[in-house]
């Protein structure tokens, strides 16, 4: 190989790294859970059904759900996981209790969990309107999470058919 | 000595025998003294002897031992666990009507409270300081209400103190320390049960909530040894005989309460001498398995004690609301003393049927009471000076109101299936208003009655409900309200005449830019041929066609020309959507639906004017409001919670245009018997040839659909107004309710019209009208009345001149 050759060789080989560098940029980094938390409850308000379905919920354990929302406000999410664990050993199909445990799973980053809390929510739950988005956008995030772009869209299909379009009359 | 060898099955093994070591394999046998062995030999041979005779019978008993008896104690100690351990009890599904709301401000009469309480069981005393009595009447009422679990929590029993005034509840306090109270309800009257396939009525009660004085009482009186015995007590059978043999008949049972309950739960009611073996054996068994307290629980549950048709009352707190009205918890010692002395004969001392032979019966008991110390004899005396207490229409109904019951399964029969609600004790809160319900009954009674000969084969039915949630307070579904069978509220379905025309006018007004209440319509004769090609050519009521006519006017006189003019416009396809959009099918798509020529029941015909006096919610009408399971728990709650209306400010015009209805219209009757205070907003109908009769109408709070017609469809002679419409002015004058306030808010402006051109005029102008707009779609144009005021001032000069001169 003779002289000149050899810096353009180099020059080449750096700009190819160089290039190469440029198409595959770092991955961005995941979500923080109070983000993906956020996206949950937008799913649930963004929901305009015209018609929802609120499950019912004992007396008793609406103690328990109370606690643990405050709790969760002042950001103590294992006491708020304690309190919704003791409101489902008394209520285990209960809905809306799956799902706020669920949103607390992804905030203590237990995402396996929260992924199957949502997916039972959904189960047991009304299967439309703000719940149902809640529990499609839960799982959502999660295959997000997972590099899952089937899952992805899956959940974006299901989270979508949780809407009840309203009676157009006139 | 001799060694004799003998053999022996020891652990099952054959075995050597020395006798002379008195050994056996390698156990020591004693040794057999030679007296012992003349005794053996005696009687061995005595045996021997008596052998051929004893036989047959030694072999028959120790066969029908081994065979048959002790089988047969095994296969009854089976039985008996398997009932007992999971004793349940075959409890029907009880349907409650609404608790009554008790809140200052709510409409409320006299008499429709002293209804209510009487349905729900209150008994009149002078007092009211026992739950589920009440005293006063007029202005003012003592109530002691019972307190309930219902759906939405329930309430603790109280004192209240309720003062109306003016049809309306003015104050309302607790007795007890005098502070007002923001709302509080009468707990539920019952007004159904769902038996399975024995009508066995009972409320299962844990043997804590039962009363003391009743667990000590029963056993001082049927059973004092119930602590002791093992099932049988042979002391009392032998007093019973002695007590008998005296008397010369049977006047004392020996049997113990485990007997009594093995007797209700395991046999048959046959007397011999195999049932009384069995009856002690399961005793026993009984017994020998379970607690006293759990043999205790089962009878206070189980024992018979009343009957009233085909239902049979069973346990205690059965009994306790069957014969007092009141829970088990609240008894007085009297009322404890009477259910106690009905076990040993619920028929023959049957209080309502007999009351001197159950109040000697109840004071024996009381003194039973006393003589076992547990009661003094200050109490005794007190309780056997007292009344029976009995309240005289036992809250036992089976189907008091079927057409509201037929709705009621409609609505629940997709969550429960027809087992589970006869058998798994559920308690069904409805909507029903007791008062509603009766007065409506009431005034189609009454209506039809009033109508002599002409009345005679007219059927009505009415649907009542509340205008804000679209629950269902009351329905009748023909002229005898209690007799089940063709439900005419929800499966006749009869053209409702012009009761539809509000529809077509609502469509027309939901769009501001092209139709107001003044719009001037044409009523003019109008031919339109039909797909079948006949001509169709309606006409007015009064055979007179009115030229041009405000858009109200039109609806408030139901004309009908101005009304298809109207609908020819708005389009025909576009008001038969809008009435398939609440979930109707094969509305008829021909112009003659403008006229009402649809076939709708009174309940559809309610669905749809639930939208109206509701601001523009379709709500679906609701029976149900929750279903608690047998443990008190809310399994199930039906509520509908509406968002912002549709078209609320079309609707309010179409209300508008409905109160001028009842006040100047086909309806004016209203206003005229006294009823105009209500401002209702209603619609006449009546179908083609005065087939059928329809009146729909709603106040503040409650709105109601009433039909009349004739089951064999022929002709009534009837109008809207002069059928239908008389029963629900009957309704009205007595049921509680609001007036009908028009929501005038933001939504509308009000402006003085001209009603030859529907222009904005002057409010000082001849005929000018004030009529209300969708805000920003008042006329923009103006008529003066300049002239008409020249014309006045000559006029009233004239007047002047003329008065002055003293003419007439």
């Amino acid at each position: 190989m003779s002289k000149s050759v050899r810096p353009v060789l180099a020059s080449t080989v750096a700009a190819c790294l160089l290039a190469a560098c440029a198409s595959a940029p770092p991955a961005p980094p995941p979500p923080s859970p109070q983000a993906i938390v956020a996206s949950i409850q937008a799913a649930g308000r963004h929901d305009d059904s015209a018609l929802r379905v609120t499950p019912l919920r004992d007396a008793g354990t609406e103690a328990l759900v109370d606690q643990a929302h405050k709790d969760a406000a002042s950001g103590q999410y294992p006491a708020a996981a304690a309190q919704l664990d003791k409101a489902l050993q008394d209520e285990p199909h209960a809905p809306d209790i799956l799902q706020d445990r669920a949103e607390i799973a992804v905030r203590l980053q237990h995402y396996a969990h929260a992924e199957k809390l949502a997916q039972a929510s959904w189960n047991y739950g009304p299967k439309l309107g703000a719940l149902c988005a809640r529990n499609w956008q839960t799982v959502l995030e999660m295959r997000k999470l997972a590099r899952d772009s089937a899952g992805v869209a899956s959940a974006r299909q299901h989270r979508d058919a949780c809407r009840v379009k309203g009676v157009v009359r006139m | 000595m001799v060694r004799r060898p003998c053999v022996a099955q020891l652990n099952g093994r054959r075995a050597e025998c020395d006798a002379a070591t008195y050994t056996c394999g390698n156990r020591f046998i004693p040794p057999i003294t030679n007296r012992a062995l003349t005794a053996f030999k005696r009687t061995r041979s005595f045996f021997r002897v008596t052998w051929p005779w004893l036989r047959v019978p030694f072999w028959l008993g120790l066969g029908v031992g081994i065979g048959f008896l002790l089988p047969y104690t095994l296969i009854l100690s089976a039985r008996v666990q398997a009932r007992f351990n999971d004793l349940v009890f075959s409890v029907p599904t009880r349907v409650y009507a609404r608790p009554l709301p008790l809140a200052v401000g709510e409409p409320m009469k006299p008499d429709a409270l002293k209804l209510e309480l009487t349905f729900a069981g209150y008994t009149h005393d002078k007092r009211g300081r026992v739950p589920g009595t009440w005293t006063g009447g007029g202005d003012h009422f003592v109530i002691s209400s019972r307190g309930y679990a219902g759906p939405e929590g329930g309430e603790l029993p109280q004192r209240l103190r309720v003062t109306l005034s003016g049809d309306t509840i003015r104050a309302l306090t607790r007795v007890d320390n005098g502070r007002s109270v923001k709302l509080a309800h009468l707990d539920p009257a019952r007004i159904a049960t769902l038996y399975g396939a024995e009508q066995e009525e009972r409320r299962i009660v844990q043997l804590k909530q039962v009363p003391g004085l009743l667990v000590a009482g029963l056993q001082a009186v049927e059973d004092r040894d119930f602590k002791h015995h093992f099932g049988i007590d042979f002391s009392a059978i032998a007093r019973a005989m002695w007590a008998n043999l005296r008397a010369g008949q049977v006047v004392q049972g020996g049997s113990t309460l485990t007997q009594q309950l093995v007797r209700n739960l395991f046999l048959t009611r046959n007397r011999n001498l195999v049932r009384k073996v069995n009856e002690a054996l399961l005793s026993m068994l009984i017994e020998a398995h379970y607690s006293k307290g759990r043999i205790l629980q089962a009878y206070i549950n189980e024992v018979f004690l009343g009957q009233r048709g085909n239902q049979a009352v069973h346990g205690f707190a059965a009994a306790s609301e069957f014969y007092f009205g009141r829970r088990l918890q609240t008894l007085r010692p009297q009322e404890i003393a009477l259910l106690v002395g009905l076990v040993r004969g619920p028929s023959y001392y049957d209080p309502r049927r007999f009351p001197k032979r159950a109040l000697t019966r109840r004071n024996l008991v009381l003194r039973e009471f006393h003589t076992t110390g547990l009661i003094s004899e200050a109490v005794m005396k007190h309780a056997q000076a007292q009344p029976l207490g009995v309240v005289a229409k036992p809250q036992l109904a089976r189907d008091r109101f079927p057409a509201f019951m037929d709705l009621v399964r409609a609505q629940i029969t997709t969550d429960f299936d027809e087992e589970t609600l006869r058998k798994d004790g559920l308690s069904i809160f409805t909507t029903l208003d007791p008062a509603a319900q009766i007065y409506t009954e009431k005034a189609i009674e009454r209506t039809l009655d009033g109508m002599g000969k002409r009345g005679d084969d007219l059927q009505a039915a009415a649907v009542v409900t509340d205008a804000h949630n679209g629950q269902v307070l009351a329905m009748v579904g023909g002229r005898d309200p209690g007799q089940p069978g063709f439900n005419r509220a929800l499966d006749a379905r009869r053209p409702v005449g012009s009761v539809i025309k509000p529809f077509v006018y609502l469509v027309a007004l939901a769009q501001p830019r092209n139709w107001s209440l003044a719009t001037p319509l044409q009523d003019e004769p109008v031919n339109l041929r039909q797909p079948n090609g006949k001509v169709w050519s309606p006409r007015n009521d009064d055979h007179v066609a009115h030229g041009e006519v405000p858009l109200v006017d039109a609806l408030v006189n139901s004309w009908n020309l101005a009304t298809v003019h109207l609908g020819m416009q708005v389009g025909v396809d576009k008001i038969r959507r809008f009435l398939e959009s609440f979930g109707l099918s094969g509305v008829n798509p021909n112009p003659s639906l403008l006229l009402g020529a649809v076939d709708l029941s009174p309940a559809q015909v309610a669905h749809l004017y639930q939208y109206l006096a509701s601001g523009g919610h379709a709500l679906p009408l609701l029976a149900v409001r929750g279903v608690l399971n047998a443990h008190g728990k809310t399994i199930k709650r039906y509520e509908v919670r509406s968002g912002q209306g549709e078209y609320h400010a079309a609707v309010q015009l179409i209300t508008y245009a409905m109160q001028q209805v009842a006040v100047r219209g086909t309806a004016h009757s209203i206003t005229d018997s006294g009823l105009g205070w209500l401002h209702a907003a209603g619609k006449t109908g009546t179908s083609d040839k005065q087939r059928d009769s329809w009146f729909a109408g709603f106040t503040g709070d409650r709105l109601a659909v009433v039909w009349v017609g004739r089951d064999d469809n022929k002709r009534t002679g009837l109008w809207g107004s002069s059928g239908a419409l008389k029963v629900w002015r009957e309704l009205f004058r007595k049921l509680p309710t609001e007036p009908l306030q028009l929501d005038d808010g933001s939504q509308l402006q009000y402006a003085w019209i001209n009603p030859q051109t529907g222009h904005q005029t002057d409010a000082q102008c001849d005929d000018a009208r004030r009529l209300p707009f969708i805000s920003g779609y008042a006329p923009t144009e103006h008529d003066g009345c300049f002239w008409q005021r020249v014309r006045d001032a000559f006029h009233h000069d004239d007047a002047r001149n003329s008065s002055a001169n003293g003419t007439p």
